[in-house]
């Protein structure tokens, strides 16, 4: 045995190999993109549809060590991938639309508003304190923005739908990210009856959001002015300033997904010129993308799918429920078909992926939700994270936006 | 109805004389990234119920939609149907999220991306054309002008023949192809001209003889009704008009109504002074000519049919102006001629103008927007916004 461990000329490695965990993280990244591939070409679906589940076979074969012990760089790297995706989901939002169109804005308040009611209530039903219900309701408000961007990116898909649809998960994770810091800073009474403390909280995260946004938007938008933005070397000058808007974001203490929007959001609407996304700025997140929904995978149990049960379908089909029948309400007066309506209303259900750590954060919170909140919201989500993409890659398909 | 009177040429429809009849092939836009969109089945739908003058039908492909005017008197009139259909069009685009815009072709679409519209006709079109019909994703203005008779009609068919390159400088909006730029001022007409049946008619100057041709060409079993010449101009028995069909659509509905009525005072200057009597030796320079008009705009040469003298095309306007005057101001043109002779002596036309838009601000995407905010009457043709009234 100790002669195995010398090795036998001095520039030969030791044996066995010591072999460092960034190569058993790019296995597992390789295996989910083949996977991926595989899912694409042989059963039709979003490449995304195989990254959790090929997380899920990581965990249940290595455990979550691969995760926990590098906890800080891969949160750099979530962080990194879900900056991307918000800023370019902000970026589809056209302001101008919501103004010819106000009906649009009365369906994502409906849609939202109806989520959080069904949340709530069944919460409720299920025994949860008005409180804590209030938290999950806030967060079952948002359509994951991840998969939404990922699957409509994925499939080219454009008109009414998919366009709608980027446009309304902008909006509902935007009014999910204010309501969560709302509730937590009731729950956690850190305002403790005092209501100057209560008000400035989201005046704050909002009007720091937006000036931070303002910074990103401006600096681009000035640089764009002597840079060819087509040009594939533009998207490293862009990706390095959103690393620095993270960076900044972070010091001050802001939640990412708000201020990558509003950023995006800005961007777009800031100047009246067209905004292009240089070349290749997509596949500079996609590894990140897939890291992304391995990790989601990974914290997936197989347990967890089971556990929430019936209550947990419940929780996920009042949810989506209500968030199609706030869309069909308004549909007609906003421009789209009852088919559109049905379609975009569905493919608004995918849950976002915060639900599983903020119900975590719950459980230890509240020790005693643990025996009722934990296991159904923690199922529902997982669920969600595995049939969301699907769900919405048919809904696209359905519409004929699809262009492949 | 049997077969044979379904093969059968359509009577002539009596029409008022100079009278006109406008349609414009609009481009589709995604507001996301300015490409073309095949929106017309959401644009259609919420068209539907609202009041306005003319029509708006499908095209070929999901990213166009073509509006037409109701028979109009003169150049007022059509300017004012075109003013309200588009602003309908454009309320509806806004509601929808999408953009309209003129110009013959989208400068940066794939073709191979375009849907077909989904129509038993489109699909039999794109079955038989193949890629040509997706590249058929051109955008036109058609004028249509009353006849009195059908062989007026012919006799006014040929004798425009000398004017077509005028009309092609004048509309030429389409210099970039799928993001290159062509070189041509009006590039769309290339793509016309891939088709076997596309170009001249036959010279026949009676309705009869007419008939004949047409007869003739059923029965080859080449064509199976008028529609299937894509003749730059072609008598529209239906309506009892001639078709010009050479204009790209331009990019803005003044434009569009400005071409019409000079077409429209050309033609009532060929049909009362009768300057000259048209031959087929006049086609030995036409598509010289025409060539000369879709590459050069206003600086193309044309030569003059019957004559061995060359002249500049923008020149040839000019003067052409000079000798309709009379007329344009009996039709009520004044203002449209001379807004259009504004624009030939500053050398302007669409493609130009697409072309300083991309230099100057050197994003194709940025030109579409400009082009479509043009459209819609929200910028001046200084590139100024023009605050909502």
């Amino acid at each position: 045995m100790e002669l195995l461990n010398e090795p036998l000329a001095f520039f030969l490695p030791a044996w066995p190999l010591a072999l460092s965990p960034l190569l058993w993280i790019a296995l597992a990244v390789a295996s989910a993109a083949l996977a991926g591939e595989w899912v694409r070409r042989y059963l039709g679906l979003p490449r995304i549809t195989a990254y959790p589940v090929v997380g899920m076979l990581v965990a249940a074969v290595a455990g979550d060590r691969l995760v926990a012990e590098h906890d800080e760089w891969l949160h750099w790297g979530l962080n990194v991938a879900l900056a991307l995706l918000l800023f370019e989901l902000g970026s589809r939002v056209d302001l101008r639309w919501l103004r010819h169109n106000r009906w649009l804005l009365v369906t994502s308040l409906g849609e939202s508003l109806a989520a959080f009611g069904a949340v709530f209530a069944i919460s409720r039903y299920l025994g949860i304190a008005p409180e804590p219900a209030a938290l999950l309701a806030a967060i079952g408000m948002s359509t994951s923005p991840a998969v939404i961007m990922r699957v409509v990116t994925e499939s080219n898909a454009q008109g009414q739908v998919s366009t709608r649809l980027l446009v309304l998960t902008a909006l509902n994770t935007i009014y999910s990210v204010m309501a969560v810091h709302l509730v937590m800073g009731v729950l956690h009474q850190r305002y403790s009856g005092d209501w100057v403390l209560a008000i400035s909280h989201p005046l704050y995260l909002v009007g720091v959001g937006l000036i931070v946004g303002k910074l990103l938007a401006m600096t681009v938008s000035r640089l764009r002015h002597w840079l060819t933005l087509h040009d594939e070397y533009a998207s490293i000058i862009l990706l390095s300033l959103i690393l620095m808007t993270i960076g900044l974001i972070e010091a001050l203490r802001l939640p990412v997904t708000l201020c990558m929007l509003f950023a995006g959001i800005v961007l777009r609407n800031g100047e009246l010129r067209a905004w292009v996304f240089p070349e290749h700025f997509g596949s500079v997140g996609g590894v990140l993308v897939v890291l992304l929904f391995l990790v989601v995978g990974i914290q997936i149990k197989i347990e967890h799918l089971v556990t929430g049960g019936i209550l947990a379908l419940l929780l996920i089909g009042a949810r989506s429920l209500a968030k199609l029948c706030g869309v069909l309400l308004f549909a007609r007066p906003a421009g789209i078909s009852w088919r559109q309506g049905l379609l975009l209303g569905v493919a608004l259900s995918p849950a976002a992926g915060p639900v599983m750590v903020a119900a975590a954060d719950l459980g230890q919170l509240y020790p005693q939700l643990q025996g009722t909140l934990m296991p159904v919201a923690m199922s529902a989500a997982a669920i969600m994270e595995l049939v969301g993409p699907i769900i919405v890659a048919l809904c696209l398909k359905w519409s004929g936006e699809r262009r492949e | 109805m049997n077969n044979e009177s379904e093969y059968e040429l359509p009577e002539f429809s009596k029409s008022e004389a100079l009278t006109l009849g406008i349609e414009l092939e609009l481009q589709i836009i995604g507001g996301q990234d300015y490409n073309l969109i095949g929106a017309a089945p959401d644009l259609l739908r919420e068209m539907t119920g609202r009041e306005h003058p003319g029509d708006v039908k499908p095209e070929i492909t999901d990213s166009m939609i073509e509006l037409s005017t109701g028979i109009c008197r003169d150049y007022k009139d059509a300017l004012s149907q075109l003013r309200s259909i588009r602003n309908e069009l454009v309320h509806q685009a806004d509601r929808l999220g999408i953009l309209l815009s003129g110009g013959g072709t989208h400068p940066f679409q794939h073709w191979g991306k375009q849907a077909i519209f989904d129509a038993p006709r489109f699909h039999l079109l794109s079955q038989l054309y193949g890629y040509l019909a997706k590249q058929f994703t051109i955008f036109g203005q058609h004028v249509h002008i009353g006849c009195a008779c059908p062989d007026r009609a012919l006799w006014l068919l040929h004798a425009f023949n000398r004017y077509i390159p005028h009309l092609i400088a004048l509309s030429a909006a389409s210099p970039f192809v799928q993001g290159i730029d062509t070189g041509f001022q009006s590039a769309r007409l290339n793509s016309v001209f891939a088709f076997p049946l596309s170009g001249r008619a036959p010279f026949v100057l009676n309705w009869d003889d007419f008939n004949g041709y047409y007869r003739k060409m059923i029965a080859t079993g080449v064509v199976k009704s008028m529609k299937d010449f894509y003749w730059d101009i072609r008598p529209k028995p239906e309506f009892g008009t001639i078709e010009l069909r050479v204009m790209d659509t331009p990019r803005t509905v003044e434009r569009a109504a400005q071409i019409a009525a000079y077409a429209q005072a050309l033609a009532r200057y060929l049909l009362e002074e009768r300057p000259t009597e048209p031959r087929e030796d006049d086609y030995l320079v036409y598509t010289f000519n025409r060539f000369q008009a879709c590459r050069f705009g206003y600086d193309g040469t044309l030569v003059i049919p019957g004559s061995a003298e060359q002249r500049n095309i923008g020149d040839d306007i000019i003067r052409t102006m000079a000798a309709i005057e009379m007329h344009a101001y009996d039709l009520g043109a004044t203002e449209a001629l001379n807004l259009l002779r504004t624009e030939v002596l500053q050398a302007r036309n669409g493609a130009s103008e697409i072309r300083a838009s991309y230099a100057s601000e050197g994003l194709l995407e940025e030109v579409v927007r400009q082009s479509s905010e043009l459209w819609a009457g929200r910028l001046g043709p200084d590139m100024k916004i023009i605050r909502a009234h």
